[in-house]
């Protein structure tokens, strides 16, 4: 074609594509990635609907102000922005108007919106009396006259009633109305919610919003500093383009520099933009009719435009390896001819690219569809262009010749230590993380995080954020639907939920209301004899009654609200939408863990309902694009490797056109794991031009090897590689970890891609041996080692894993659950009620196994996930773990032959009615048998098993005040918080023994605390003596026998020396009947006896005689935390000696000081009550009473239960202690989370771990100690020393804590 | 309900102006004598016969007032009550029916006249009692309890709202120096309230805490 021609063509080519490319047009909606018939866009929807997120929190600090300062300072910022039209809203104060608006729109409904049971109280002769003498309080009171009129009309005060249900729904926000604006529990900041009329998504840098913010707070008198989604935004797109400043200036100065080393020239730099542009424009004008597209789809497409580079230095590359012609004509020739040398490498590595993305064209993502089709335009522009313009620039550019690589002059040893790094890096890459949360691609500064920490602390309440959306045609159906969710989630303890049932309560609920008044006559009678005795005339409630039960004028409905201050908190909660009506009920879970409660309660409540985490729905969308990128991946790479196999024929080139792939992806996923740098979404995604590029590079080194052209093709390689890394490798020196990932793994990749193209592509295609023949013969013999272990391991599974006893057919019942909590399975049943689950059972030891797991599959499975989940956290290396399980299954053979026959038999129940779950490690039988031994084994096996702390008491007359028998204890349990949250109170009837009731866990047989019908009552508490470990029977089963069998101390003792247990235990025995307790301190070798006088409190070690000199006793007294507990729990015993009762008891489980009243910091694990508790259980033996404690630890209070009732079948509990600082003790649950991390992670991040622990639960010693090692780890030994001597005074929990704080401040040790 | 609620629903209609017939001068003078005062404490009997009530309902405590605008108003028997006024700030407290209310006024200047207008006859303010209230003037002879001439203030509200509520306020004025003595209330539908003041400083020290319900209570 004549250069004219093809001249003609490109501009044409060109101004058609610019002419569709201004047809594009960009969105910012996250939907427009997302399939449109998904659960992700309904639940996008539903977030952009209800969320809050526009909302600015500014908050105004007034400490060491006084509070008229506050509140002027507060009102003077509230008005100038207010006035500001860049606000759509201000909020800062409450006004009189509203209160009175508010009124006006409730009195008419008063009846409705008040609770059933407060309406009954304050209807009942005590209430009406009790509400009449305020009233008069009132009309005593100051502006009595005017309340005179108020009387009149509500005589009652049922409006009082209804405002207080009003008040308890006032927002989003945790603040209190003082002094009528919104201030902080210390009363010393105060807070203003502010709407900006721009949204979040107008935020770029430097958006002038920001400014304008940031001078009405400068203005303000006091303090003052703001958060939310535009501040986040705003930083976010600063912190992008200061990276991508700071990189594009570095990337140009890197590419001049290479060009005038590389290329001698700047010359291909200006050769580069024809075939740049045709690309570009190619992609951008399928990005037009593919309009709108996503800024994601630009950004990843941009990445492929390296594709037309590369291409035209491979042209340029090999135009200079020829021959210098003096003429244009000549160079034009010359270029064709390189144009042909290079033409079958470049086809084939561009249909294999395009092949690729052309599989993603099948995608249901448009994010991945579009991807695919923009990059098949780069991949069609990059070739057309360089076809067209690259000839054609090689002659008008011309150059001088390049200097070439001679990569068969790459030393032998270079190609195995490549081979090794890949090796190693690929097994390192399965170690890799992924971190598919958005939020934290573009973090916003460290300022913002932390006032984020400070204010969610102070105003949002702790955990995870989520909604529950109903959508309904009718609204009435909606509210149903709406009021059975909140209710559900009301019973979950940790979790707090908000809904519209306040403001508009369900039909059904508000006919309720109704309903339940008395009638007219009897409550006219029962007001009129009140007022007389309170000193009111029968004129004053006259008609009272009658006043009451007459119905509204106008219906309760969402107009009701319209005029006041909470239509906006409505509008939050209820919309009507083109399906009908759709209400929100927003929740926050104190722990992650807790989600899986809400998603079963919810699904319960109202089983068409949807479920919107934010935190869990964003990584839960990237996971599923990433995962259909995966797919698809994996059809792409089968296309490229058909595409290799019909173009070579032979594996040995199909392999090393391909290995630069494999190489590229085991050096970035082996340096990410290594480094602990979680892939993102960016970064993973960027391995699409990775992929491409090293298959290029394999494709032309390959090529070039063949037609002996391996030094300019190995140049031309070399040069492509560092200019993308030049362009895009850059980026790593960017700040935000999206542009950092990029740029890191564009880095990596590329290195690795080259590196092997050089080293190894050649050698393979000459077909030279890579590894010395003794290494080779030592690979072979290894591989077929690792296979003779698999086997053998596979048979020797076989031969250890446990057979069921042969059981009897299931029996015939249905599980059923006609009410949401209130499982059936004949007459078995499974309460969730109150936020503790009862079961009740009875039968053989075979139908209650399998009742039980008919009722409580679910629970094993949430738990046994989260006992592996423990027990991958404590041993990350997996095949540590693989060592562990074989190691116990070995040494722990045939466990179930200590069990006694009926134990094997409700195993086996329980395991034949929840069918097979984690077959990979073992067995279902087999599990559920060692699961029942995980106490022990733990305490076998490990120095530091995970039950140490357990203590407790026993207590008689004269110490109890009613001269009841008592036992009380707390479990710790460290096997993670579903224990506590999903433990189970099991009424238990067996054919053959005595009823009893056992707190314990779903598919657990055995006891760890319990009564019987005959009045004993029994806890284990963990032992520690020399004697030698040897499998037997689990303690608990011990404990389960001793329950079902002993009616007395004697008998107990007998079963406790008969049976031979594992491991060493304190076992607590109380007869109430016979008024006598003890403690058997039972061990493998011995069983001593203490008896109680009086009162005896327990924890973790031995007290009698035969246990003086045991050394393990010894060194447990020495080390652990088992002797300042006892101490405390002793003092106390001291203390309320002759008082002791249950209330009591509870007080001393909740305490939370050190020996002699001294304060301890929060979680400290001397105290008795260290916030970890999986249960905490005072029984009563003597009243046969049991009072269980309810999630989180003790702190979500107290339920009773009647051992005789409830073996009658009346299981239903009754709150006897009310919850106390359940968040502060949320707080130290993630305080705890926090420390693990801090143990493992890098000193920088560990610090700011450990800050954000120190937070939680301030002066820890534990969190003092990590953040004292990790600013010395950082050279800030000043600042840490002073740590380190505050955490050795708290003092440190265990010794082996005190002894590191005292290495580190040079007092020991070294 | 709260109170609150009832001061601004008399505010939904404006005050209207009626004749005031010229008041003597001594009536004035009086007034200015009153309104030298810069603060006043004082202890309170109230008699509330009301015919919602089988008997009268008597309550003590004591008030506290600062020009211009602050005001206490704490309620010692029967119960625990107490009002304060600071500014466009108004509280109420209950201590016993654990009950604390706080509205800001800021914004409705008919609600912030209304409430301002309770302190009107203890602020002196003849002008502000003459815009809300149509003035009647008389003298009597010395009493034993309040030595001097006596002076009787009958005011009855120009606003029709109010005067649903209130007749008219009757206002004893006596002593040396000149002071509302006590004041009587009389309602539409025949109740009445009689509130006797004693005890009476004038510009004590009082606290800046005296007008916060923290403080005042």
């Amino acid at each position: 074609m004549p250069p004219r021609l093809r001249l003609v063509l490109a501009a044409g080519l060109l101004l058609l594509l610019g002419l569709v490319a201004t047809r594009l047009r960009f969105t910012s909606d996250l939907a427009a990635l997302l399939p449109a018939d998904g659960v992700l866009p309904r639940a996008l929807e539903h977030l952009d609907r209800f969320q809050l997120a526009d909302t600015l929190l500014v908050e105004v600090d007034g400490t060491g102000a006084s509070r008229a300062e506050l509140l002027a300072a507060v009102d003077a910022l509230g008005e100038r922005l207010q006035a500001d039209p860049a606000f759509r809203q201000v909020r800062w104060r409450v006004l009189a108007r509203d209160g009175l608006a508010l009124q006006r729109a409730a009195a008419p409904h008063a009846v409705e919106l008040v609770p059933a049971h407060l309406l009954a109280e304050r209807l009942e002769p005590e209430g009406l009396e009790a509400a009449l003498r305020a009233q008069l309080l009132k009309l005593a009171g100051p502006g009595g006259g005017l309340f005179e009129q108020s009387f009149r009309q509500d005589p009652l005060d049922i409006g009082g009633l209804t405002l207080e249900q009003l008040r308890a729904s006032q927002g989003p926000f945790r603040v209190q109305v003082q002094a009528s604006h919104f201030l902080d529990s210390s009363g010393q900041r105060a807070v203003l919610l502010v709407e900006p009329v721009a949204s979040t998504m107008e935020m770029g840098p430097d958006a002038p919003l920001i400014g304008l913010i940031e001078q009405h707070l400068a203005s303000c008198a006091l303090p003052a500093d703001y958060l939310g989604g535009h501040r986040v935004a705003a930083e976010s797109a600063t912190s992008m383009r200061d990276d991508v400043q700071r990189a594009a200036l570095l990337g140009t100065g890197a590419l001049l520099l290479l060009a005038l080393l590389g290329f001698r020239s700047l010359r291909p730099a200006v050769g580069a933009l024809g075939p740049l542009a045709v690309a570009s424009l190619a992609t951008l004008a399928v990005a037009a009719l593919l309009s709108p597209v996503h800024g994601i789809n630009m950004g990843f497409s941009a990445a492929l435009l390296g594709l037309a580079v590369d291409y035209w230095i491979h042209l340029y590359v090999a135009f200079q390896a020829r021959d210098p012609e003096p003429i244009f004509a000549g160079r034009l020739a010359a270029a064709r001819a390189a144009w042909s040398e290079i033409l079958p490498a470049l086809a084939l590595g561009a249909a294999s690219t395009a092949g690729a993305f052309a599989v993603l064209l099948l995608s249901r993502y448009p994010v991945v569809r579009n991807l695919g089709a923009m990059g098949l335009a780069a991949v069609a522009g990059a070739l057309l262009g360089s076809w067209l313009l690259g000839p054609l620039a090689c002659a008008a550019l011309g150059g001088r010749r390049l200097p070439g690589l001679r990569v068969e002059a790459l030393p032998r040893w270079s190609r195995l230590l490549l081979m090794a790094l890949v090796v190693i890096c690929l097994g390192l890459g399965a170690r890799s993380s992924f971190d598919g949360d958005p939020r934290h691609l573009l973090p916003p500064s460290p300022h913002t995080q932390a006032l984020e920490r400070q204010l969610t602390a102070r105003y949002g309440g702790f955990g995870t954020g989520g909604m529950v959306v109903v959508e309904r045609a009718e609204l009435d159906d909606a509210l149903e639907a709406a009021a059975r969710v909140e209710q559900a989630l009301g019973e979950l303890p940790g979790v707090a939920s908000s809904g519209p049932g306040t403001l508009l309560p369900a039909p059904s609920v508000r006919a309720g209301r109704r309903a339940a008044l008395p009638s007219v006559d009897l409550l006219q009678e029962r007001i009129d004899a009140a007022a007389a005795r309170v000193g009111f005339a029968s004129l004053a409630v006259q008609g009272a009654a009658a006043r009451l039960r007459a119905p509204a004028g106008t219906a309760l409905g969402v107009l009701s609200w319209a005029e006041t201050p909470v239509d906006e908190l409505l509008q939050r909660h209820l919309q009507r939408t083109e399906r009908g009506w759709s209400v929100m009920v927003s929740l926050v879970a104190g722990e992650d863990s807790l989600l899986q409660g809400v998603e079963a309660a919810v699904a319960a409540a109202a089983p068409q309902a949807e479920l919107v985490i934010p935190s869990q729905f964003a990584a839960r969308g990237v996971e599923e694009i990433l995962s259909e990128l995966q797919r698809l991946g994996g059809l792409a790479a089968a296309w490229v490797l058909l595409l290799l196999a019909l173009r070579y024929r032979q594996p040995r080139l199909v392999l090393a056109a391909f290995v630069p792939c494999v190489a590229a992806l085991a050096l970035t996923g082996g340096a990410f794991a290594l480094a602990g740098i979680p892939w993102n979404t960016v970064s993973a995604a960027s391995m699409v031009l990775i992929l491409g590029l090293g298959l290029d590079y394999g494709v032309f080194m390959l090529e070039g090897e063949r037609r002996g052209a391996s030094v300019h093709t190995g140049y031309a390689v070399l040069l492509s590689a560092l200019t993308t890394i030049a362009g895009f490798g850059i980026l790593c020196v960017a700040r935000s970890p999206a542009l950092f990932g990029v740029g890191l793994a564009v880095l990596l990749g590329l290195c690795g891609a080259c590196a092997t193209s050089l080293a190894l592509v050649p050698a393979l295609v000459r077909g030279e041996r890579l590894l010395p023949r003794r290494l080779a013969r030592v690979l072979a013999w290894s591989a077929w080692l690792g296979l003779l272990l698999v086997s053998l391991d596979v048979l020797g599974s076989q031969l250890i894993f446990l057979e069921p006893p042969a059981h009897p057919d299931p029996p015939a019942y249905t599980l059923t659950e006609d009410q949401p909590g209130d499982r059936r399975f004949g007459p078995h049943r499974l309460l969730h009620s109150q936020g503790i689950y009862t079961a009740w059972l009875k039968g053989s030891a075979f139908e209650r196994g399998y009742a039980a797991g008919a009722l409580s599959a679910d629970l094993d499975s949430r738990l046994e996930q989260q006992l592996l989940d423990s027990f991958v956290r404590a041993v990350p290396n997996a095949l540590a773990r693989f060592g562990i399980l074989r190691g116990v299954l070995l040494v722990a053979g045939g466990l179930d032959r200590y069990f006694l026959p009926e134990q094997r038999e409700e195993i086996a129940g329980y395991v034949a009615a929840t069918g097979e779950h984690h077959d990979w490690l073992a067995p279902t039988y087999s599990r559920k048998v060692y699961y029942h031994a995980v106490h022990d084994i733990g305490q076998a096996l490990v120095d530091a098993p995970v039950v140490h702390a357990c203590t407790g008491f026993m207590a008689g007359p004269p110490a109890t005040a009613d001269g009841h028998w008592l036992l009380a204890r707390n479990f710790d349990f460290d096997g993670g918080s579903l224990f506590d949250q999903d433990k189970l109170v099991a009424f238990v009837t067996p054919d053959q023994g005595i009823p009893f009731v056992a707190v314990s866990f779903a598919s657990f047989s055995g006891v760890l605390t319990g009564v019987n019908r005959d009045g004993l009552a029994l806890a284990l508490q963990a032992g520690a003596s020399d004697a030698p470990i040897a499998p037997g029977m689990p303690m608990s089963l011990i404990a389960r026998e001793v329950l079902q069998h002993a009616s007395s101390l004697d008998e107990a003792e007998a079963i406790l020396r008969e049976r031979r247990g594992f491991v060493s235990e304190n076992v607590l025995v109380v007869d109430g009947d016979a008024g006598e307790a003890a403690v058997f301190e039972v061990s493998p070798d011995r069983v001593g006896r203490l008896p109680v006088q009086g009162s005896l409190g327990v924890s973790n070690h031995f007290r009698t005689a035969g246990y003086a000199d045991d050394a393990t006793n010894l060194q447990r007294q020495a080390e652990s935390t088992t002797v300042p507990r006892l101490q405390r729990m002793e003092e106390l015993l001291a203390r309320h000696d002759g008082r002791l009762s249950e209330r009591v008891a509870v007080e001393i489980l909740r305490d939370r000081l050190g020996v002699g009243d001294r304060p301890l910091p929060r979680g400290h694990r001397h105290a008795l009550d260290a916030d970890i508790a999986t249960h905490s259980v005072v029984i009563d033996a003597s009243s046969r009473q049991l009072w269980v404690s309810r999630y989180p630890n003790t702190a979500g209070g107290y339920l009773a239960y009647d051992l005789d009732l409830g073996l009658a079948g009346q299981i239903e509990p009754v709150e006897v202690v009310a919850a106390v600082e359940v968040q502060r003790t949320l707080q130290v649950h993630r305080a705890r989370r926090l420390l693990r991390q801090a143990e493992d992670a890098p000193p920088a991040q560990a610090e700011v771990l450990a800050r954000q622990a120190l937070e939680l639960i301030p002066d820890h010693p534990h969190a003092l100690q990590l953040l004292a090692e990790a600013l010395l780890a950082q050279g800030q030994r000043e600042q840490a020393l002073p740590l380190a001597r505050q955490a050795l005074q708290t003092p440190p929990e265990y010794t082996h804590q005190a002894r590191a704080l005292r290495a580190l401040l040079g007092e020991g040790g070294q | 309900m709260s109170p609150f609620a009832l001061v601004l629903a008399l505010t939904l209609s404006s005050p209207t102006q009626a004749e005031q017939p010229a008041l003597p001068a001594e009536a004035e003078a009086v007034w200015q004598a009153m309104n030298q005062v810069g603060s006043l404490q004082a202890r309170f009997t109230q008699r509330r016969s009301s015919s919602l009530l089988q008997a009268p309902l008597i309550s003590t405590g004591q008030l506290q007032f600062q020009r211009p605008d602050k005001l206490a108003w704490i309620v010692e028997t029967p119960g625990r009550s107490l009002m304060v006024v600071d500014g466009s700030t108004v509280g109420l407290s209950y201590p016993d029916l654990g009950v604390q209310e706080t509205m800001d006024l800021a914004g409705d200047p008919d609600a912030e006249r209304l409430v301002r207008s309770m302190m009107v006859w203890l602020a002196g303010d003849l002008q502000q009692v003459l815009a809300d209230y149509q003035v009647h003037w008389s003298s009597a002879g010395a009493e034993e309890t309040a030595p001097g001439t006596l002076h009787r203030a009958t005011l009855q509200p120009r606003d029709p709202t109010m005067a649903a509520l209130v007749s008219s306020l009757e206002l004893c004025i006596g002593g040396d120096p000149l002071r509302v003595l006590a004041v009587a209330m009389l309602e539409p539908d025949g109740d009445r309230v009689d509130i006797k003041l004693h005890d009476v400083q004038l510009d004590p020290q009082l606290s800046a805490g005296a007008f916060s319900l923290s403080g005042g209570s």
